[in-house]
Formats: C-alpha cells, sequence, structure tokens
C-alpha cells in the first residue's frame, strides 16, 4: 500500500468515523440476512437459519471488530479511544486519580531531579578534550608533590602524553573590578594545554620551558573578565596581583570546572607558578602542588599505575632522604577526582533511594490498581461479551494505565525542574558542577524511560493475576463484592500481599537509613571538640600591609598584632581575645621537620608523623577553652628569648608514652631551634568535625618569624553574631591589615554539616514519605480485604464469634505477610548500612538502636494500618452484612 | 471448516479474491461462494476472514465498493476490481507460478 492511500485511509477512518462505522454495520448485517436467505432457501426456519448464521459467522459483533482491526489507522483510533475512556475512567473517581497522580509525580519527580544531579555531578563527561584520559595523581601518604618529583615521573615513565601541575594562591588583587582578596592558581606552562582549556580570547603562556619564569602574565575566567568591564579587547588590560602588574593574556571560557578541583576555590585568575615568589620550581623539598596527567592514548590506568609506581620507586632510591619507602602514588580520573568520592556514594545512594522510592509508589499503585480491576471484573467480562479479545482488553488496560502514568509523569518532570532549579541555587549543597544541573533533553528521556517501565510494572500484574476466572461467573458475580468467586480474588489478594510485604520491606530500609543519617548529623554537632564553640566569633585577617609588601619586619608585625588585639578586648561583650594563625576545625596545614629529645634521629629524614604546628598569641588556650592538663601556657614573656612550646595530649603520648612532657625537648623545623615543652593541653578537632584529633604543636607567635596570616578569636558574652559588625568595623579601621571574613564558629560548624545536613533531610523526607506510603498501603489493602470478607465475617459473628477473636484473626492472618516484610527489610537495611558506612559518621554506636527504632515504628504502623479497619470489621452488624447480598 | 476443504496457505487469499472476481462486481456472500465455485469446494473463505481482507484490500487501492441491491432485493456492499487490483493480480499470479513450480520441482526430486 503506498503511503498516500495509507494516510488518507488513516484520516478516513478516524474523521469519516461515523460513514464508516454505518457503513460496516450495513454491510455485515446484510451479510448475515443474505446468508440466512441462502438457508431458508435450502428448506430451513427462519428461526434455524438465524440460529445456524449465528454459528457459522461466529458473532456479528466479533466479525465487525475483526474488519475494523484490519483497517488502518485501526490502532491511532483505538488508542484514541482508549485515551479518552482513561481520562473518563479518572475523572469519574477522582480519588483514585488524584492519588495515582501524586504518587506518580512524587515518586517521579524526586528520582528525576535526583538523576538530573547525578548526571551533572558525576556521569557529565568534563568540558576538556578527550577527558576520560585525564587523571589526578594523588599519593599515600601525602599528596601535594614538587616540581622536581613531577618532572622525574614525567621522564621515567611513559604512559603519560604530559603531567602539569596547579597550586592555589590567595593573592591581593587590585583591577577595574575593585580591590580585594582574589582566588587565583599557579599553574605550570603546560597546564592549559593539557586539559584543553579553551581560550575566549588571547593565547596561552608564553612557553619558556622553565617554571621560574612568570612574565606578569594573567590568564582570567570569563565571570572574572565580565566583572572587569567584559569586552573583546585585551589591549592595555593590566591587573595588581601583591602590588605586582600583570598583562592580561587571556580568558578562559566559561564552564570549565575549575572551581571544583582539590585546593581550588572559585579561581578567577591563572597566572604561571612562577609568580609567587614563595613557591620554589626547582626545590624537591617545595612540595606544595597537585598534578593532572594525561594518559598517552590506549594506555589503561592499571599500566600507568604500574610504570609510576616504578619510577618513584627508583627515585625513592635516588634520594632515600626525601621520600619514605612507604610512598606511593595513586590515579583517580579527573572526573571522580573532580566530584569527589564521598559526593559520590551520598548522590548514588540517595538515587537508590529515589529509586526504591519509586518502586514503593509503584507497589502502592498497583494495589490500588488491583482492587479497582476487581471492581470492573464485570465491566471486562461485558466486553469481552461484545466482541474483546483477551489483547483488546489488555491493551485498553495498558492505555489507561499509560494515560494515568503520562499525566502523572508531567506533573513530575515540572516538579523535577523546579527541585532541580532549587537545588542549583542553594548555597547549602556544596557539589561540584552542580550549577550545570538542569532538565534538558537527556533527562526528560529519562523520565520518559523510567515512566514507560512503571507503566509495564503497574500493568504487568494485574494482567498476570487477574483474568483468569470464567467469564461467567464474573457475570453473574456482577456488582456483588461478596468472594463468590474464590480463585480470582484470593489470587489478587496474595499478590497486593506480596506487594504490602515488599513496602513494608523497602520503607524498612529507608527509615533505617534516614536514621543514621540524622543519627551521624547529631553526633558530629554534639561530639567532644575539646574546645567550646559556643560564643566564639572569629576573624581571619592578613597583618601584611600596602606599606609592606616585599619585606616584612617581625617587630612591626607583632606591634600590629597586640594593637589589634587590645582595640578588639575593649569591645563591650568581649570576654577573652587572642589570634592563631589557624582557629580550630580549620583545615590550614602547617607541618615542619620535627623530633624530639628521644628520637632525634627523626630530624634527618622526611618525618610522616610531624605534627602539626599552630602559631598562637598568650590567652589562646582560654580563649577557645582548650583545656590545660600540665605546665603552664604561654605568656607576654614568650617571646623568644628561650624557645618554649606546649604540646597537645596526643604528641605527648606519640613521643614520651606515659611521661610528663613538661620539660622534654622537641626542634621544630617552624622555629629551626630546639625548644622547651612547658604545657601539655587538650587534644582539639582541628582539622574538621569528621577528623579526630592528630598530634599538635602549639609555638608562641612571637617566637622567631611571626605569622602574618592570623585568626584572631574572640570569646564573647552574648551571641557573637551581633558583634560580626562592630569587630569588622574597628578592625577595617586599621588601615595595615586586610580581613578576609568574620564568622561565629557555629556558622562555620553549620556550614561543614551542610551537605550532610542536606542529605539528612532529603533521606529523612524519604524515609517518611516510605513509612507513610507503606502505612497507607497496608491500610488501603485491608480495608479492602474487610470490605470482600465482610460476609465472612458476618457468618463467623452470626455464629458466635468473639469481636476480640476476630480483630485477633486479621492480625495474625496479615502478621504471616507483615513479618517476613519485616525481615526482609531488616537484612537489606544491614546491608545497606554496610555498603554506605563510608557515609554514617560514628554511626556503629547507634547502629542496633537505630535499627531497634525503626523496627518499632515499622511495626506500629503496620500493626495501626491492619487494626483500624479491622476493628472496624469486627464492629460490623452480621444481621445487616448477610442481609445485603 | 468442512471435510475435504483445505486451510488456506498464508497469504494467498487476496490473489484468490482478486482472481474470483474477475471483472464482475460480487458482495461479500456471492464472492465467498464464487471462490468456493472456482476451487471447486477445496477452499471455503470465512467471513472472519473474507471481510477484513476486503476492507484491506479496498485501503490498499486494490479494490473499489459501491451499494447495490442482491439478487434477492437486498442492499449489500459489491466491490469491483480496480486497475491497480488488475496490476496486483498480474505480480500475485507471477509470484505464485514461481513458488508452485519450484515446490512442484522439489517435490519431483528423487
Amino acid at each position: 500500500m503506498n503511503g498516500w492511500r495509507r494516510i488518507r485511509a488513516v484520516f478516513s477512518t478516524l474523521w469519516d468515523k461515523r460513514e464508516v462505522e454505518n457503513d460496516l454495520d450495513a454491510e455485515i448485517s446484510a451479510f448475515g440476512e443474505m446468508l440466512a436467505d441462502e438457508k431458508m432457501a435450502k428448506g430451513m426456519t427462519e428461526k434455524e437459519a438465524r440460529r445456524s448464521t449465528l454459528a457459522e459467522v461466529g458473532g456479528l459483533e466479533q466479525l465487525k471488530q475483526a474488519v475494523r482491526d484490519e483497517r488502518a489507522g485501526s490502532g491511532v483510533e483505538q488508542l484514541w479511544q482508549d485515551v479518552r475512556f482513561g481520562v473518563r475512567q479518572l475523572r469519574r473517581s477522582p480519588g483514585f486519580a488524584i492519588t495515582g497522580l501524586l504518587i506518580i509525580a512524587i515518586g517521579l519527580g524526586l528520582t528525576t531531579a535526583m538523576y538530573s544531579i547525578v548526571y551533572a555531578v558525576i556521569l557529565k563527561p568534563l568540558p576538556f578534550a578527550h577527558p576520560e584520559r585525564l587523571v589526578a595523581v594523588e599519593a599515600k601518604p601525602w599528596k601535594p608533590f614538587s616540581l622536581p618529583t613531577i618532572a622525574d615521573w614525567m621522564n621515567g615513565s611513559r604512559a603519560f602524553e604530559s603531567m602539569s601541575a596547579y597550586t592555589g594562591w590567595s593573592p591581593r588583587i587590585e583591577s577595574s573590578a575593585g580591590v580585594g582578596r582574589v582566588n587565583a592558581v599557579l599553574v605550570s606552562q603546560n597546564f592549559l594545554s593539557e586539559l584543553g582549556l579553551p581560550l575566549r580570547l588571547g593565547h596561552d603562556f608564553t612557553q619558556s620551558g622553565n617554571e621560574k619564569d612568570c612574565f606578569g602574565q594573567a590568564i582570567v575566567t570569563e565571570r572574572y573578565w565580565q566583572r572587569m568591564g567584559g569586552g573583546n579587547a585585551l589591549v592595555r588590560r593590566t591587573l595588581q596581583l601583591d602590588y605586582q602588574t600583570y598583562t592580561v593574556i587571556g580568558v578562559v571560557a566559561s564552564r570549565a570546572p575549575l572551581e571544583d578541583m582539590d585546593g581550588l576555590d572559585q579561581p578567577s585568575i591563572l597566572t604561571p607558578i612562577g609568580c609567587d615568589p614563595a613557591k620554589h620550581p626547582d626545590r624537591r623539598g617545595d612540595g606544595s602542588f597537585q598534578v593532572v596527567a594525561r594518559l598517552r592514548p590506549g594506555v589503561s590506568m592499571g599500566n600507568a599505575l604500574e610504570e609510576l609506581s616504578l619510577a618513584q620507586k627508583n627515585l625513592a632510591g635516588t634520594y632515600p632522604r626525601e621520600y619514605p619507602a612507604e610512598f606511593s602514588p595513586v590515579l583517580i580520573p579527573l572526573n571522580d577526582f573532580i566530584s569527589g568520592t564521598e559526593n559520590r556514594s551520598a548522590l548514588l545512594a540517595t538515587l537508590t533511594a529515589c529509586g526504591m522510592l519509586l518502586l514503593i509508589s509503584c507497589a502502592n499503585l498497583t494495589n490500588l490498581l488491583l482492587a479497582r480491576d476487581m471492581r470492573r471484573r464485570s465491566e471486562f467480562a461485558l466486553r469481552t461479551m461484545l466482541g474483546a479479545g483477551p489483547l483488546r482488553i489488555f491493551r485498553q488496560v495498558l492505555t489507561e494505565n499509560a494515560t494515568l502514568v503520562a499525566l502523572g509523569s508531567i506533573l513530575g518532570i515540572m516538579l523535577a525542574s523546579v527541585l532541580v532549579r532549587l537545588a542549583s541555587r542553594s548555597k547549602l549543597m556544596n557539589l561540584p558542577r552542580l550549577n550545570e544541573a538542569s532538565v534538558d533533553l537527556r533527562v526528560v528521556m529519562f523520565a520518559v524511560a523510567l515512566s514507560s517501565v512503571i507503566v509495564i510494572l503497574l500493568t504487568i500484574l494485574p494482567a498476570l493475576r487477574g483474568r483468569r476466572t470464567g467469564l461467567t461467573e464474573d457475570l453473574r458475580s456482577g456488582s456483588s463484592s461478596s468472594s463468590s468467586t474464590p480463585r480470582g480474588p484470593r489470587g489478587l489478594r496474595r499478590a497486593g500481599h506480596l506487594l504490602v510485604a515488599a513496602q513494608v520491606a523497602m520503607a524498612f530500609v529507608l527509615v533505617a537509613v534516614s536514621g543514621w543519617m540524622v543519627s551521624s548529623v547529631y553526633i558530629l554537632l554534639h561530639q567532644p571538640l575539646g574546645f567550646d564553640p559556643d560564643h566564639l566569633l572569629f576573624a581571619s585577617t592578613d597583618l601584611r600591609g600596602p606599606e609592606h609588601s616585599a619585606s616584612i619586619d617581625p617587630a612591626v608585625t607583632m606591634a600590629k598584632l597586640r594593637k589589634i588585639l587590645s582595640d578588639v578586648s575593649r569591645i563591650p561583650g568581649v570576654a577573652e581575645v587572642a589570634a592563631a594563625n589557624d582557629k580550630p576545625l580549620g583545615g590550614r596545614v602547617n607541618q615542619y621537620g620535627f623530633c624530639s629529645d628521644v628520637h632525634p634521629e627523626d630530624c634527618q629524614r622526611a618525618n610522616p608523623n610531624a605534627p602539626d604546628v599552630f602559631a598562637v598569641t598568650p590567652r589562646y588556650f582560654d580563649t577557645v577553652s582548650q583545656m590545660l592538663f600540665r605546665g603552664r601556657a604561654f605568656n607576654d614573656a614568650d617571646d623568644g628569648k628561650d624557645h618554649v612550646a606546649i604540646v597537645n595530649r596526643a604528641l605527648a603520648q606519640q613521643q614520651w608514652p606515659g611521661e610528663n612532657p613538661v620539660g622534654h625537648r622537641i626542634f621544630s623545623g617552624g622555629l629551626n631551634a630546639w625548644a622547651t615543652v612547658v604545657g601539655e593541653v587538650g587534644d582539639v578537632r582541628s582539622y574538621s568535625l569528621e577528623r579526630a584529633p592528630i598530634p599538635n604543636l602549639y609555638l608562641p607567635e612571637a617566637d622567631g618569624r611571626p605569622d602574618t596570616s592570623m585568626t584572631i578569636m574572640l570569646r564573647t558574652v552574648g551571641d557573637p553574631s551581633e558583634l560580626d559588625e562592630t569587630v569588622r568595623r574597628i578592625l577595617r579601621e586599621d588601615a595595615g591589615i586586610t580581613v578576609r571574613y568574620v564568622e561565629s564558629m557555629p556558622e562555620l560548624m553549620a556550614h561543614a554539616v551542610a551537605i550532610r545536613r542536606f542529605f539528612m533531610w532529603v533521606v529523612a523526607a524519604f524515609g517518611g514519605l516510605a513509612l507513610g506510603l507503606a502505612t497507607l498501603g497496608t491500610y488501603a489493602l485491608i480495608t479492602y480485604e474487610v470490605s470482600v470478607r465482610e460476609r465472612e465475617i458476618g457468618i463467623r459473628l452470626a455464629l458466635g464469634s468473639q469481636r476480640r477473636a476476630i480483630l485477633a484473626l486479621l492480625i495474625g492472618q496479615e502478621a504471616q505477610w507483615i513479618a517476613p516484610g519485616l525481615a526482609a527489610g531488616l537484612l537489606g537495611a544491614v546491608l545497606a548500612g554496610y555498603l554506605l558506612r563510608a557515609e554514617f559518621y560514628h554511626a556503629s554506636a547507634a547502629s542496633a538502636l537505630v535499627l531497634g527504632v525503626t523496627f518499632g515504628l515499622l511495626t506500629v504502623s503496620a500493626l495501626a494500618a491492619v487494626a483500624i479497619p479491622g476493628r472496624r470489621a469486627s464492629l460490623l452488624d452480621p444481621s445487616e452484612t448477610l442481609r445485603r447480598d | 471448516m468442512g471435510e475435504g476443504q483445505t486451510h488456506l496457505l498464508q497469504g494467498t487469499l487476496d490473489l484468490l479474491i482478486l482472481k474470483a472476481i474477475g471483472d464482475s462486481e460480487f458482495h461479500g456472500l456471492g464472492l465467498s461462494r464464487r471462490i468456493e465455485q472456482i476451487t471447486q469446494g477445496t477452499f471455503c473463505v470465512k467471513p472472519g476472514s473474507l471481510f477484513p481482507a476486503l476492507h484491506r484490500m479496498e485501503e490498499a487501492g486494490w479494490l473499489t465498493s459501491f451499494w447495490g441491491n442482491s439478487e434477492n432485493n437486498r442492499r449489500a456492499k459489491f466491490y469491483r476490481r480496480t486497475k491497480a487490483g488488475h496490476r496486483q493480480l498480474g505480480t500475485e499470479t507471477e509470484e505464485w507460478t514461481t513458488i508452485a513450480q519450484a515446490i512442484a520441482s522439489a517435490l519431483k526430486s528423487t
């Protein structure tokens, strides 16, 4: 059949429907009449002839249907018919329709939104050339590397096309965008070409082959370029970094996820490594660089790692003092490195939770559909009588479900796009590349694929379960709801029970996981920190001023610091003031060569156990409320005439286990001298909430060359955030310094757990929804069950059964299904807990408790879901229920 | 299907209809009887196959239909072959002959 005819035929089927239908009707009935005529001519009576005709043809309606099926466009026609019928069905029972639509919209919307986030953060290829060949190099036991190390790796292996180095830098900036502090990246000369980062304007850095060269060249990101005024001309665009003038030679196209690479915080400027005088590209000891490498085409990660390890082994043989024997490099695909393993597993876990919630929703909806199908059995029987084959009925049900799911999916996709927009704008979720998440074509395709799966899930079980009983039985039972056809309904009810058990199991897992998330956040925020975070305000400052850009006079720095401290201490409401080069939970690392009087040989080699070193002013320990166990704190007399130091308990245990550390001697590269230990303080979490305390060494700020990057710590009487503005103002009046930020410790802690807290809320919401859905599903099933069994219960009551016994019977029967569901859920939860153990902080402590509470919660809600309709059943009036049929 | 009747080979119904209809016009029952006649009662095309086929072929443009009166003066829908139908008959006959010869020679071998 040629195309045009076919199209015309489809249109005639659809548009001239009534005419076509009348035509068909007349044709077929004429055929019947003529056949009868023929038979009567052969001598049959009219009655016999009619009966014989019918027997021969097998039903005129079926014949018409066979013709209709054959016509082109019949598929479209039936689909349209079924869709309209489906919509009518939905409108006829708005309660069911709204419940179904909401269930699908929420389940699908959440899953789609989560998929879109997971895609943007984890799955989407990086916008670099051949991103699959880019790897980040890490190493155990420590990471940042020196440029000579990187060069030797490159020379010692053939697996890599190139290796580039980068590190963060935060200089003072002065440009047409204003004055302030900027996040910059120092990069090796091959950095841009290795990544294949596209430049919107200008050219790459001068490739001199010597990383010490700076040339005063800077490349800015497109965002900063816009702030500088934008435009398409680079002529005479300059900026100042730390009072040095740079020429802007290029603009990096935006959307490059530079901001999410480790150690970089949304950099705006790229400059060659040689531009920071504090970096020493030629020193093997200056290990301050991160490495991105590009594999040669066809080289596997395994091979590359093998070669790199060999190169490192040779290197350790040549320089035994620089590299400890256990030092070993690790390769990570750059995509994974940027998304971060923690985020990765948290996101995938949340996506799985979404999927489970969706499954629970589907199970719930299937239950609703099963119950509705039961009520529609006589309708289906009637359709079969009127000529609909089983396939036709299956198609009708499929289309009805598809209509429901399609409408729900549209709502779901709308919900997803709102959620994604909220999430990508939210400051709380500090996920890399999150701003790239959107509900685009790919995500919509995902949602469509997902909804097709849902339609199949919803249709298959009722189709398998529902069509087994005889037609006459269904017709005879008519609208009566009694279980006169035991096989069908029981099969249906068993399916319903299985679904409820599955829902209970999945809800168990989700509730348990959310319980662990909640307890993780609680423990994180309420564990002993080693200091008192309440009423603690801190201001991060740079004591270098404009007039002292190049050389810094220690005496001037100390004088500035003392003046600030005394100014700030006069603010009403400030109880204590001190300064340190980093706050607790700050994460800044200062490590120097270290050894103690008992192991002086440690100073002769790279010491991976060297403590973190903090430079603090007198009264620091009082200000942060850090416990002083032995000896004394620093005072104003500790100004470097006699070198003194304070150790924390962890360091004391490491160096002098069981002894009093006071009086022992230590050597620190920070002082470049031996110092006497004068005190022992408690351990604090100096890195982060998650990381346990490690050995710390405290030195007086006034000893040696004072650190110019100092954090002023204030203990306040009232709410610290109330003093925020005052402190900012007073510090700004001090023209000689730069203030980076002022924040209170509780705020910092809230930020630190923000992403965890976010996931906690997501998972807790899922857990709550899952619990609610499972309870609702159980309740609906039992209510339905009871309605089907009214007659039986009526007989039981009439025969003298106690109401209590009826309730017990129902609960007992349901328990047979719910108990295995709970058991499966327990098993699933234990498994999930094991798989997700990295996500839970100290969850093992709360593990059993959470499982217990979850078990109780689900049992109670399941019991309630059974007991409420059960009680209603036991209150039935037997004389009424028995008379009803 | 009665005794002495054979199952219709798949795909031969169209051929039979186009052939049976010839250059005259038939309604459904008439065509059914005509097919019985020309195949000497070997094939009895049931209405459940015949009518869908007629409608399909009409949509394909091989047949046209019109309303007329039957021999007993009943209003009935008559079918007539079109030019395209005639061409189609040629094609299908050729195909069928090829197949029939091939099968025959296959059976005669050995």
